[in-house]
């Protein structure tokens, strides 16, 4: 299985989750780091989760109250995104000749 | 197995033969998936407990007259029989704890098998479940029990009317496998978004995404792309032989839907969806 294309809109999505690899992360929250639309964010950890690149999990029975919330879905990026995302982003731009964002890991 | 709960079981069969659940079930096997609850909670040598179980439906919903049932089970399990259907969820009048468990349990299996209820009660028991019967699991102590109704209930109740509906409609385009997850997935955010609008243009962008979302799940990535590519891109090329392909299901869905209301949302909904999906896809086959 390939790589994800490297639209502007995935990377957004990749730099939050490089800014703390360690963090878990849900959709709307995701949604409002990168102020993209709920429709584009699902459809990129849904191709992010399909390579591999990123895995989810419902949270712990324990982190919702009582309160009616259902459960949320975090998100987590994965060793293997971790080391192949850098590569996509930085082969994808050396094919423009042209620098990759200053988040990408060298 | 102890005589009595077989004798229990005998007669609550006799009464609900020929009854059946909305399922399609035999209406007999919702007692005995109630007494098997209880049993799993560890409550198996309260013989009282498990007759009412079998029972607790008989005097209700069959003509089954109370005075056999007293004359064979004797007052203890009657008077729970009674208690449990009397049961009002609005009153402050003392339950016993054998009546809360039963009504739990019985709830459990309804929840379980809430899939066959008309979406609209499916949600007005869901809410009643949230409010009522969670917290009462938690107060005797029940925490798998209230983990699983909380679960079960959040996922049908929805944070408000038509954004919910929305929601749980467009994932209809979803594999079978991936929507009962983002429908859950997608309350939770719901359920944290303060406004009307906030929820109304998360609803509307999530609709939008969806074709793709179902194209994201179904094909994960690069999939064998020529032949079927060729097929889509000529089916795409007329108006006229897209809807010839897309009608079929659509009206399928909307006569399977499960209510008039739920149909309704279903035309209003999915046709602007799958149009949107077309326009996508042809502006996306053309670079």
């Amino acid at each position: 299985m390939g790589d994800p294309r490297m639209t502007l809109q995935l990377q957004a999505v990749l730099e939050v989750f490089f800014a703390d690899p360690a963090q878990a992360r849900y959709g709307l929250e995701l949604c409002e780091a990168t102020a993209l639309p709920s429709g584009t964010i699902y459809v990129i950890l849904a191709r992010l989760e399909g390579c591999g690149w990123v895995e989810s999990a419902w949270e712990a029975s324990a982190d919702y109250d009582g309160s009616g919330r259902p459960r949320r879905r975090y998100y987590t990026i994965t060793d293997k995104g971790r080391a192949a995302a850098p590569e996509a982003i930085n082969r994808a731009y050396g094919k423009r000749r042209r620098p990759p964002p200053s988040w990408v890991p060298a | 197995m102890n005589d009595l709960v077989e004798r229990a079981h005998a007669v609550a069969a006799y009464w609900h033969r020929g009854q059946l659940r909305k399922s399609g079930d035999p209406y007999i096997t919702h007692p005995v998936a109630v007494a098997r609850i209880l049993t799993e909670l560890g409550a198996g040598d309260d013989t009282v407990l498990i007759c009412a179980a079998l029972l607790h439906d008989v005097l209700d919903d069959t003509d089954c007259p109370q005075q056999d049932l007293r004359a064979e089970f004797g007052d203890e399990i009657t008077d729970l029989v009674l208690e449990v259907q009397g049961f009002a969820y609005d009153t402050s009048q003392p339950v016993s704890e054998r009546c809360r468990t039963l009504k739990l349990a019985d709830r459990l299996h309804n929840m379980r098998t809430a899939d066959f209820l008309p979406a609209e009660k499916a949600r007005v028991t869901a809410r009643e479940t949230l409010e009522v019967f969670v917290p009462m699991a938690h107060q005797l102590g029940l925490g798998k029990m209230r983990d699983e109704l909380d679960a079960l209930a959040s996922a049908r109740r929805g944070p408000g009317g038509l954004a919910f509906q929305a929601v749980s409609t467009g994932a209809a385009l979803l594999p079978a496998h991936a929507r009962d997850r983002y429908v859950e997935e997608w309350q939770s955010d719901l359920h944290r978004l303060p406004g009307r609008r906030e929820r109304l243009l998360y609803t509307l962008q999530l609709l939008v995404g969806m074709p793709r979302l179902a194209a994201a799940l179904r094909t994960p990535l690069s999939a064998p792309r020529a032949l079927t590519g060729r097929c889509v891109r000529w089916l795409l090329r007329s108006n006229l032989r897209t809807w010839a392909v897309l009608t079929p299901p659509l009206a399928w869905l909307v006569l399977d839907a499960g209510s008039r209301s739920e149909a309704l949302t279903l035309l209003i909904t999915i046709p602007p969806l799958l149009g949107a999906g077309v326009e996508w896809l042809r502006a996306r086959l053309k670079r």
